[in-house]
């Protein structure tokens, strides 16, 4: 097995330490290419702008190699894009050497240069790994421009999560071109600061999932559905959501956010609202007649529910206006 | 009629007397003029050594000659316009008209003194990117099998030049990506620089594949980029068909396929499923319609098809892109 121990910094020296260790032949000191009966491929290193730069890893391994990455104190982030088939396995390693078992699973990881971390990619099979250098003032001062929340990153805790679907066409896109092509580095470039806003972008704005006008409207409808037939019982989420056209859940959700509450909850304060309503039109000589038309099962069921909304008993409400009706 | 001289190069010097000549003034990285002169952001920021970009998306209520008349003898221009309302270039005694629908990018030497002239009402968006010629210099100096063909469009027996030319598709949308984006945003900066790298990479590209249309007759290159226009006007039908397009041109089946691969770089039915699936890329951007809303909509014969598509495109399904966003 091959080890190739590097450490991260924005200056060159330490690419061509590591295209040394794996006999890589450096090309103008930003391509590395690999040799034949290790690997198939090669590496590019582009700084891009002031504190920003980026490493593309495009190779298919035919050794087992392992790449070590040691902590170093250049306080940078590493956010580290693996677009291969099959997500290759990345490992913390702390101070004593030792690994912690952190297994990212998932294609997007964020590090930081004060944590080593290794690195195996898989035999036989195109890796191509996007890492994007980016110091920690810079990183900070971009995200807190946009947003005052810095959560994680401030208190340097490394944190993985789902890689963003732009990001992933934005690599995609690259992933199409070859190293050698006429113009690559500039295509790079622009590349790899499109995907750093990209990610500073959702970063700051974690995904909502919003309403859409469509389905606003349709909860709109059953709603109104719903205030036509207080008097009837609850029709019940299996209707209301074939009502809106949408599956129980997504109903269940969408209603919840517009409203902030159930639709049972709603239709029920619903029908408590009406229920003072028509206890204090006077129409009506007791409570039981009231708790009737609105179809409650039990009298004193209705009672309990009328002082659970507004700590009253309802013959309170009912007799004031009786008394005025009467005079 | 309002008279401005602009004086461009590769710093920054020449943006004062811009803003004053138009009566405002420079405020961070915004060319702010009085809203009864033009209204829309100006934006420029420097790109790197050499290499400094305008962004200018704004709307003129006057007519307007902007000369351009340069100090400095030392760098190029790249102007990407995407202009919905043509504007009118004359260089000596020859003019061309600039916009989304007739030339809409080109190569101009410093050296040159040229003239636009906008009306009044229109809505201008234009790209610029200026670089030094000695940047352009010591990147041939790498790319020596190149040389050769930047030299041929840099030097036409004489030291001026301009070409006139038609962007690629793929510009076309990295400019509009950067339209959606907001100029206030802090991150607006990295996108710029993005794009500008983005667009020199594309235009190296193109001049490699060796594609120059100003040996095009201009009629018929107009008549092209008329039936560009009408396929990207019409995304929510299918395919026209060769046919029809080549007689709507005035031109034989064969000469229309060739010289519209030739212009814009991919056959018609290549480039009509392209921006279809841009399009639906953006509408699932809105989050206003589902999968298979979309497809309807652009009349996809297949929601399975369509999902083949957009994979192949950009490597993602629609699905997933839409839940991943």
């Amino acid at each position: 097995m091959l080890e190739i121990k590097h450490h991260y910094s924005h200056k060159t020296e330490w690419f061509s330490d590591a295209s040394k260790q794996i006999g890589a032949t450096l090309l103008n000191s930003k391509i590395s290419v690999f040799p034949q009966n290790i690997a198939q491929g090669s590496s590019y290193y582009l700084p891009i702008i002031d504190g920003i730069s980026a490493v593309l890893f495009d190779a298919k391994f035919k050794k087992d190699v392992v790449i070590n990455r040691h902590e170093s104190d250049d306080d940078l982030y590493i956010l580290h894009f693996d677009l291969s088939n099959t997500i290759n396995p990345l490992n913390l390693i702390n101070s004593k050497k030792e690994s912690i078992n952190s297994k990212f699973k998932s294609g997007f990881s964020v590090l930081h240069t004060s944590l080593g971390s290794t690195f195996r990619p898989k035999k036989n099979q195109r890796v191509y790994v996007l890492r994007i250098l980016i110091e920690q003032k810079k990183l900070i001062n971009y995200i807190s421009e946009k947003n005052n929340s810095l959560k994680n990153i401030e208190k340097k805790i490394l944190f993985y999560n789902t890689l963003n679907a732009n990001n992933k066409v934005l690599i995609n896109s690259l992933k199409e071109k070859s190293m050698f092509d006429v113009g690559f580095d500039l295509y790079f470039k622009g590349i790899s600061l499109k995907i750093l806003a990209n990610f500073i972008d959702t970063y700051s704005h974690p995904v909502k999932d919003e309403i859409r006008k469509i389905e606003q409207e349709a909860i709109q409808h059953a709603n109104d559905y719903m205030l036509n037939n207080l008097y009837e019982n609850f029709p019940g989420i299996l209707f209301l959501s074939r009502l809106a056209k949408m599956s129980k859940t997504r109903y269940k959700t969408c209603f919840n956010k517009t409203y902030k509450d159930s639709p049972y909850n709603f239709f029920n304060k619903q029908k408590m609202i009406l229920s003072k309503q028509l206890l204090s039109g006077g129409n009506f000589s007791s409570t039981n007649e009231i708790s009737k038309i609105l179809n409650f099962s039990k009298h004193s069921y209705f009672i309990s529910k009328y002082k659970n909304y507004f700590g009253r008993d309802p013959l309170i409400d009912l007799k004031r206006k009786n008394i005025i009706n009467n005079l | 009629m309002k008279k401005v001289i602009q004086q461009n190069s590769a710093d920054l010097e020449w943006i004062y007397s811009l803003a004053s000549q138009l009566g405002g003034k420079v405020e961070g990285n915004y060319i702010v003029v009085p809203e009864e002169i033009r209204t829309g952001n100006n934006y420029f920021l420097n790109c790197g050594e050499g290499i400094v970009s305008l962004y200018s998306d704004v709307t003129y209520n006057k007519d307007f000659c902007i000369t351009q008349k340069n100090l400095k003898n030392d760098f190029v221009g790249l102007y990407f316009n995407l202009s919905q309302s043509e504007t009118k270039l004359s260089f000596g005694a020859n003019s061309n008209m600039m916009g989304s629908w007739f030339y809409n990018l080109s190569l101009i030497d410093s050296s040159l003194e040229f003239q636009y002239n906008i009306q009044k009402g229109s809505k201008v968006f234009i790209f610029c990117i200026f670089i030094k010629k000695e940047i352009i210099k010591s990147f041939l100096k790498k790319n020596i099998l190149f040389r050769k063909k930047l030299d041929l469009l840099m030097d036409p027996t004489q030291n001026t030049f301009i070409h006139m030319d038609r962007m690629s598709d793929e510009s076309f949308h990295i400019l509009m990506n950067l339209q959606k984006q907001k100029v206030d945003d802090p991150l607006f900066n990295l996108h710029m620089i993005g794009t500008t790298n983005l667009l020199m990479s594309k235009y190296l590209k193109k001049i490699a594949k060796n594609i120059i249309i100003s040996q095009v007759n201009e009629v018929d290159l107009l008549n092209i980029i008329e039936s560009q226009r009408y396929l990207i006007e019409n995304l929510e039908k299918s395919f026209p068909g060769i046919k029809f397009l080549a007689y709507k041109a005035h031109m034989s089946d064969s000469k229309y396929k060739l010289l519209f691969k030739k212009i814009t770089g991919s056959p018609p039915n290549v480039f009509y499923l392209n921006n279809k699936l841009f399009k639906a890329k953006e509408l699932i951007d809105e989050k206003q319609l589902t999968i298979g809303e979309i497809c309807k909509q652009l009349n996809f014969g297949s929601a399975t098809y369509f999902a083949a598509k957009f994979k192949l495109k950009f490597g993602i399904l629609p699905k997933t892109y839409s839940q991943q966003l």
